[in-house]
């Protein structure tokens, strides 16, 4: 999800992001998406027994560049002001119910990584199925397992 | 479609949804270390020395080896 910064502690490099929002009007990256009562259940389950640690995105055993303090969701739709990682403002973001946020705690490379503009934002990966959408935008019956990130 | 975006995935302005996920189990979270929105973003990323010593503390992945090797420059962007 893109570097849509709520809050951040500079003193304590902890930021407030969005991790992922649910619904077919939040399609991701992938062209993929998930309903709200899904992602719901499973940020309660990462929250609950997951993995806090945060790694670049692209290292395959790299080590821990942030701690994921705590992941929710809010059931409502929230409107905030956004900012960079440089605390500029980017605009005002409407977040759909059911958006998954985190508080993240940084290293110092990280956090300067975040402040000077160089990270894009949060992923999460996993695992699901997928299934298929119909161009009328019914799911079709054929899935797949796979690993996957959003 | 350009390599990145075969690697990263579609521009916004292009995305359509046409899978829903399902049964998701969430194992890992990751700072998103290059620009999924722009190649320039990722050559100014591999310039950053924060950027370049927290590659060396990682094993990376291939799309991260196929831009540190140089290869992007050799891709056409149109």
């Amino acid at each position: 999800m893109s570097f849509d910064l709520l809050a951040k502690s500079v003193e304590q490099r902890l930021t407030l992001l969005p991790i992922y929002s649910p619904g077919e009007e939040a399609v991701d990256l992938h062209g993929e998406f998930v309903r709200p009562e899904v992602l719901e259940q499973a940020i309660f389950a990462l929250a609950k027994s997951g993995s806090r640690e945060v790694t670049l995105q692209h290292a395959q055993d790299g080590a821990a560049v942030g701690e994921l303090l705590t992941a929710f969701v809010l059931p409502w739709e929230v409107e905030r002001p956004v900012f960079n990682g440089a605390g500029i403002q980017k605009g005002t973001r409407r977040f759909p119910p059911y958006t998954a946020f985190g508080w993240f705690k940084w290293s110092p490379e990280a956090f300067r990584l975040i402040r000077s503009g160089l990270a894009k934002g949060v992923s999460i990966e996993g695992r699901a199925k997928r299934r298929p959408m119909q161009k009328g935008g019914s799911a079709l019956s054929r899935e797949l397992r796979a690993g996957w990130s959003l | 479609m350009g390599f990145l975006d075969e690697v990263i995935g579609l521009r916004k302005e292009e995305r359509r949804p046409h899978t829903e996920l399902e049964e998701i189990e969430l194992t890992r979270v990751s700072l998103v270390d290059h620009a999924a929105s722009g190649y320039d973003d990722a050559f100014l990323l591999l310039k950053s020395k924060d950027a370049q010593r927290l590659q060396k503390r990682a094993s990376l992945g291939g799309a991260f080896r196929g831009l540190a090797s140089g290869a992007v420059q050799r891709i056409d962007l149109g």
